[in-house]
């Protein structure tokens, strides 16, 4: 597994060339690689490009009880737009979901690792915590942004906040054709999107647990709450 | 009342006002935090919140002038309810644009558009803001409404800031704001703005009177009363009007605006099921009515506008049927359209009055948009749409935003108006092919057709942003 010099990152980016007459998985261009809008010239190095910040933000709101169940219930967040100009204040110790504002596709034997820039680093900003791309992403990269200095920080959408890097992965062709069609829970997302979980007990019950415990609050309302509380104490856990 | 009941009854009834003032203009205390505005709403907003400062501020010296005299204390009545008037009336304006944030606009479309109208002479600094209606319906609020109760406030509380006379508003259904494409129909309202910016009535309102005097040649025109001499004209003048916003919108956005309004009309549901025209359904569709032309007509007269600029040519082998709907517009007649709203047989004299003038609303509307076109009188952008809307489709085909393009060894971003068509034309005609790169497409399962016509337009909105940046080539 090779990193991608910036030469070899721009000779994927001119690799598809669509076919007019055929939309249907065109294989030249599942090939190419795709990163748009177009990064300025000072945004490459010799084996990254940096990536900027987009202009939508989703703030994570504090749910109704004191924890967060990782099950199929969505979470509440209030999606933002930061107009160009504009910034969002990140207060200290503080997270938010951003994305990129430049969208990437990925061809199937590539994949991408995406880093906080240095500098941004340095003032103690982590923009990824699920770092890698899988071949055959398509889409702005969300990005779990997180302050955890002790000062406030303004992002300004457009800044240069991460760096992309391209490493070849070796899929053989049956590999391959398994992934050619567009596969995953985030397809071609173009802000930043709450995460999606499976069932927790349909997760649970591959090791062997059909009623997961989860705890109750004596004020919770919560039917499907009341439902797990009333699972939980009655049915033994296997 | 004496002179102390008076002033005690003046002073309650200035504070109940100041109250009412401050209430209702609360929601426009702007900050530097959320929502965001676009400039020309952030504008609306701060001049309603100075207003209503200086509105405060005269209301906070209004009664120490005491009046002892009956006739001046009628003199304060009267300001009193001139105020109260004023603000029962931008009560209407303030919630809707406080509600219509960025995220809640679709500013990258609002910008292409102001972009467009800028082009066009002494319509260069103009600015529109699009503010929320609850109404299913996108409108222009005339600009003599607002300005007018404006600058009769601004008189008596001596305000200081005079409203921009070039800033627009316009309404969008608070819910329609993530529909890109259909939101088109913006160019439409802003057609109205520019329609009375420009005059352009005074430059065809012979043609009416011609059209009239024609059409209601002796002995008919013996036959009309007064209010008939009178309400003719305006019902002429009213269709003109909106024939000439739907031209302009095609002017300004090509055959999108088109395919929009096909379905704000709900024309898909003339077509009967060999394709062809159901007379039925479409009955009602060839009605004019005394605000607007026929909707057919209206289709009809947009389908030919598409012809002349060279568009046609260019999408009519899509396979959406929104094109067959288009092609079966094309060459409707005088005699399929009636008026039914005065008895016969003044309804198809009026119609035809109407079809004498409309080749001077079309010339109007050409004149005012010159600037868009290229010399030979076609649109500006053909030539790029025909080479690219096939790559344009096959990105969108690969979920991929078609911003930059790798054409002809090159890297090339389309025009605005060149993507917004070609991913329109792929939103009614593409939709399978890209459900069909997907893992387990299911074309019958409505959701999973809406999730990919959501993304489609996501991707399309992304890529009209990206377009707008001013880039650089990278590499």
């Amino acid at each position: 597994m090779g990193v991608l010099s910036r030469q070899k990152i721009l000779g994927r980016m001119k690799q598809p060339r669509p076919d007019k007459r055929q939309h249907i998985v065109d294989r030249d261009f599942d090939a190419g690689v795709v990163i748009t809008p177009m990064p300025l010239n000072e945004d490459w190095s010799d084996d990254a490009v940096n990536l900027r910040l987009g202009n939508h933000f989703l703030l994570p709101q504090s749910p109704p009880q004191p924890f967060i169940v990782l099950d199929d219930v969505k979470l509440d967040q209030t999606r933002v737009h930061v107009p160009w100009g504009e910034y969002l204040v990140l207060p200290p110790h503080h997270t938010v979901l951003g994305s990129t504002l430049e969208f990437i596709k990925l061809p199937l034997d590539l994949a991408g690792q995406i880093l906080t820039r240095s500098s941004i680093a340095r003032t103690f900003i982590i923009i990824e915590t699920a770092p890698w791309i899988h071949p055959g992403y398509r889409g702005c990269l969300t990005l779990e942004i997180a302050n955890v200095s002790n000062t406030p920080v303004l992002l300004h959408p457009g800044i240069a906040i991460g760096q992309l890097l391209l490493l070849t992965v070796d899929l053989n062709d049956e590999e391959k054709q398994e992934r050619e069609t567009l596969k995953g829970s985030y397809i071609g997302p173009t802000f930043p999107e709450a995460p999606t979980f499976k069932s927790l007990r349909e997760q649970l019950q591959k090791v062997g647990v059909d009623h997961p415990k989860v705890p109750t609050l004596p004020w919770s309302s919560d039917d499907a709450t009341a439902e797990r509380a009333k699972a939980t104490t009655l049915a033994p856990v296997k | 009342m004496n002179g102390d009941e008076r002033s005690r009854a003046l002073l309650h009834d200035t504070a109940a006002c100041y109250r009412f003032v401050k209430s209702t203009s609360a929601a426009c205390r702007l900050n530097s935090g959320f929502p965001s505005y676009s400039d020309p709403t952030r504008k609306l907003i701060a001049h309603i919140r100075d207003l209503s400062l200086s509105t405060q501020d005269f209301l906070q010296t209004f009664p120490s002038q005491n009046p002892d005299d009956p006739a001046k204390y009628r003199s304060k009545r009267e300001q009193l309810w001139l105020i109260r008037a004023a603000w029962k009336s931008l009560h209407f304006y303030v919630q809707p644009a406080v509600d219509a944030n960025t995220l809640n606009v679709p500013t990258e479309l609002v910008q292409l558009l102001t972009q467009r109208v800028r082009a066009i002479d002494n319509c260069e600094s103009l600015e529109f803001a699009v503010i929320h209606t609850d109404k299913l319906n996108y409108f222009q609020f005339p600009p003599g409404d607002f300005q007018q109760t404006v600058i009769d406030l601004g008189d008596v509380v001596s305000a200081k800031w005079a409203f921009p006379p070039d800033l627009g508003l316009i309404a969008l259904p608070h819910s329609q704001a993530q529909h890109l494409f259909l939101n088109g129909l913006l160019a439409h309202e802003i057609g109205h703005f520019v329609f009375a910016k420009l005059n352009c009535f005074d430059r065809i309102t012979a043609a009416i009177s011609e059209g009239l005097r024609a059409a209601f040649a002796p002995p008919i025109d013996t036959a009309l009363n007064a209010t008939q001499l009178q309400q003719f004209p305006e019902v002429l003048q009213d269709w003109a009007e909106e024939l000439f916003c739907d031209l302009f919108g095609v002017y300004l956005l090509g055959p999108s605006f088109v395919l929009a309004s096909i379905e704000l009309f709900d024309l898909p549901n003339i077509l009967a099921a060999d394709g062809t025209m159901d007379a039925r359904a479409a009955g009602s569709q060839f009605k004019f009515e005394w605000s607007h032309p026929a909707r057919l007509f209206r289709l009809s007269r947009q389908t030919a506008l598409l012809e002349s600029l060279g568009w046609w040519n260019a999408i009519s082998e899509n396979g959406s049927h929104h094109i067959r709907i288009m092609d079966l517009c094309r060459n409707l007649r005088q005699g399929s359209f009636s008026y039914e709203e005065v008895v016969a047989p003044l309804g198809s004299k009026i119609i035809d009055a109407f079809f004498r003038t409309v080749e001077s609303i079309e010339a109007e509307v050409a004149r005012v948009t010159e600037k868009l076109r290229n010399g030979d009188g076609r649109a500006r952008e053909i030539a790029e749409f025909v080479e690219l809307k096939d790559v344009i489709s096959t990105y969108l085909c690969q979920a991929v935003i078609p911003s930059t393009l790798f054409v002809g060894n090159e890297f090339r971003k389309p025009s605005a108006i060149v993507l917004l068509n070609a991913a329109h034309l792929f939103y009614l005609s593409g939709i399978e092919d890209l459900m069909s790169n997907s893992d387990k497409p299911d074309l019958s399962d409505i959701r999973q057709r809406d999730i990919w016509m959501e993304r489609v337009e996501n991707w399309t909105t992304k890529g009209l942003e990206d377009i707008a940046l001013p880039n650089e080539r990278g590499g």
